[in-house]
């Protein structure tokens, strides 16, 4: 306490506060905790949900610095040299436009249409006005693979990188790329907030990022969600007026995104389960080995992995084919001989739904109406085909037996997409 | 409810022998799933609880025995201490969760009805690490399931145990003193309850020290994990 009031402008908050008399609010992570659930023996409270962080108790502080945006005037921080399509440079335009008039601003882009690149003039004015920049993903993957990029495209700007692992020091910079979760560690401390797949798991089911974000950014500071697959909660705000919206319904290369084909294949499990593969996919296959063409097949269950893989080296001893899942220890290993076409098939689950590229392969979803499939990530699996301007097209199939909401509503957001697009 | 280790959901499969019985049910914290993980105690070393494919002296315990003779102990383990339960600890002692604390009360609620004693007493943490974790993780994991009798103290230690390599915790001196009321205690059965037993350090101490204050009782240990 002593070292605290020597440090100027410091601000304390109470870690926890009192909303009922049975309920509290934890301060860092907002949810709310029933006392007697979260009481220690010696009688203090404390909160379970932001544990991971460090434990805070109800007689904690929370102590935080004003941002005072000291950061050295840069004239031209931006060293990227690419060049942007008219459509990106549009979306760009808006971008900034948003940062100036400091708005919260959903951009609903789809899937391969050059997300990360449309955000650097943005970044690049925010950063020559000396505003602090934080860039935000529910995912270390996605992290991991935004930080080399944009290590080249702000060559003269230190970025810190946060996630759970990190175990470099914290570092004040004024450019920070980090995990949703680390959001919670900030307060007040943005002036420009970038969250990238804002549908993604964890951040669309927990209500605790979605607050996270709203507390790191400063009051008058502006956010930008960035989406394929907006949720009704976002869709919802914009109605409200709390967001703008700006489309980007056309992919950099200029062509539309493949329509999924939806084939019904009744008794899929029971086949599996028979130790043979279903006909609609077994033909599939065959055509697709046939053609050399290479493929994703997504299944909805870790446990299925081990089913269907016996079964492909049976009936196709010549597919080099791999199976990855979230617990792989191989995985990144295994996604790279994919890239590198080591690899004709990736057998795999919902983990490699969104940010990894692989140009010219074809999607094939099995079980596409199982509930761990939601919309956004039929979508983002559809959105996996035709990523590179060489190999432009590519077949999406989802297999299901029965429509389910999610099959619906994925293959509706597509035609949507690709209607506004101005495609047919 | 949701399952204390992994946070899913799920609803405890009720058995026609929980049904017919007479007694309080005892609620599961934790999902099937996680329960398979787990690997209960079954054959053991007689000495230290260890699970083996035989039930003889392990080779700690032959150690142990050619070191000090005279002192036996009993203890019995419920699960091994594998990778699910040490990042359970984790979880409960380092980063304090203490929601934990009900996680095994079914699986130790079980044992103690089938072994009965006559005094329980916890493993005491030094005051430090009480303030610090704002709980006893032992009392913790026991007190809903038996009446506990605090009659140990610890003195403060430089170092915790559980930071110490395997031959410095061997070396650690006479951690406990006696604080109860020895008359109460004499001529009963005493089991005496820990979280985890790896060298058995803790677990002598704390039984010479008992049995040194008292000195006809029975003395057996319990812990979770071995």
């Amino acid at each position: 306490m002593a070292t605290m009031n020597n440090i100027p402008h410091l601000q304390r908050r109470s870690a926890m506060t009192e909303i009922s008399t049975n309920w509290l609010r934890c301060t860092r992570c907002g949810s709310r905790q029933l006392k007697q659930q979260v009481q220690l023996a010696d009688g203090r409270y404390y909160c379970p949900d932001c544990l991971l962080l460090g434990r805070i108790c109800a007689d904690d502080y929370l102590v935080d610095l004003a941002e005072p945006n000291d950061f050295p005037r840069k004239v031209q921080p931006l060293t990227w040299t690419g060049k942007l399509t008219e459509a990106q440079k549009t979306a760009a335009t808006m971008i900034q436009q948003h940062f100036i008039q400091r708005q919260d601003h959903l951009l609903w882009a789809v899937t391969g249409a050059g997300k990360t690149e449309m955000l650097f003039p943005g970044i690049a004015w925010a950063l020559k006005q000396g505003l602090r920049v934080g860039i935000a993903s529910p995912r270390v993957d996605v992290c991991l693979e935004l930080m080399p990029r944009l290590q080249v495209a702000f060559a003269d700007t230190p970025i810190m990188l946060l996630h759970g692992r990190q175990n470099e020091p914290y570092q004040y910079t004024q450019l920070v790329l980090c995990t949703t979760h680390q959001l919670l560690r900030f307060y007040h401390a943005f002036d420009v907030l970038i969250i990238d797949e804002v549908d993604a798991f964890p951040y669309a089911q927990n209500p605790q990022l979605a607050f996270a974000t709203q507390q790191a950014v400063k009051i008058d500071g502006a956010r930008l969600f960035l989406t394929a697959t907006p949720s009704r909660l976002l869709l919802q705000q914009v109605r409200q007026g709390n967001l703008a919206l700006s489309y980007l319904p056309r992919r950099y290369h200029g062509y539309p995104l493949p329509q999924p084909k939806v084939r019904l294949c009744f008794k899929w499990q029971q086949q599996l389960r028979q130790r043979r593969l279903p006909n609609l996919l077994q033909h599939l296959l065959t055509t697709k080995i046939s053609q050399q063409q290479r493929f994703l097949l997504f299944v909805p269950r870790i446990e299925l992995l081990s089913v269907i893989a016996p079964i492909l080296w049976e009936q196709f001893p010549d597919l080099k084919f791999a199976v990855v899942h979230a617990a792989d220890s191989q995985r990144l290993v295994k996604v790279q001989q994919m890239r590198q076409k080591y690899l004709d098939c990736l057998v795999t689950t919902t983990i490699l739904e969104r940010g990894v590229t692989f140009p010219g392969i074809d999607v094939i979803v099995l079980g596409a109406d199982d509930a761990v499939f939601s919309a956004a990530a039929l979508v983002q699996m559809a959105g996996r085909v035709g990523r590179s301007a060489a190999q432009p097209t590519g077949a999406v199939d989802f297999i299901c037996a029965g429509l389910s909401r999610g099959v619906k509503c994925a293959c509706q957001q597509i035609k949507q997409v690709n209607r506004k697009a101005g495609f047919k | 409810m949701n399952c204390l280790l992994c946070q899913q959901s799920f609803s405890q499969a009720l058995t026609l022998a929980d049904l017919l019985y007479w007694r309080p049910l005892l609620t599961e914290r934790i999902c099937s799933h996680c329960q398979r993980k787990l690997q209960p105690i079954t054959i053991a070393c007689p000495e230290c609880g260890r699970a083996q494919n035989k039930c003889e002296y392990c080779r700690d315990c032959q150690r142990w025995l050619r070191t000090q003779p005279d002192q036996e102990l009993h203890n019995h383990a419920l699960f091994v201490y594998n990778a699910v339960l040490q990042d359970f600890f984790k979880r409960y002692k380092s980063l304090g969760d203490y929601r934990l604390r009900q996680a095994f009360n079914a699986d130790c609620q079980r044992w103690f009805r089938q072994h009965p004693a006559d005094v329980y007493i916890p493993i005491p943490t030094d005051t430090d690490s009480y303030t610090r974790r704002g709980f006893n993780p032992v009392v913790g994991l026991y007190a809903p399931c038996v009446p506990l009798t605090n009659c140990l103290k610890k003195r403060p230690q430089p170092i915790k145990q559980a930071h110490k390599k395997r031959q410095a915790r061997l070396r650690t001196p006479q951690l406990f003193y006696f604080t109860g009321d020895a008359a109460q205690l004499s001529g009963k059965r005493i089991l005496l309850l820990d979280d985890i037993y790896t060298t058995g350090r803790t677990m002598r101490h704390a039984q010479a020290c008992l049995k040194m204050a008292v000195p006809n009782c029975q003395v057996n240990t319990f812990t979770l994990a071995r």
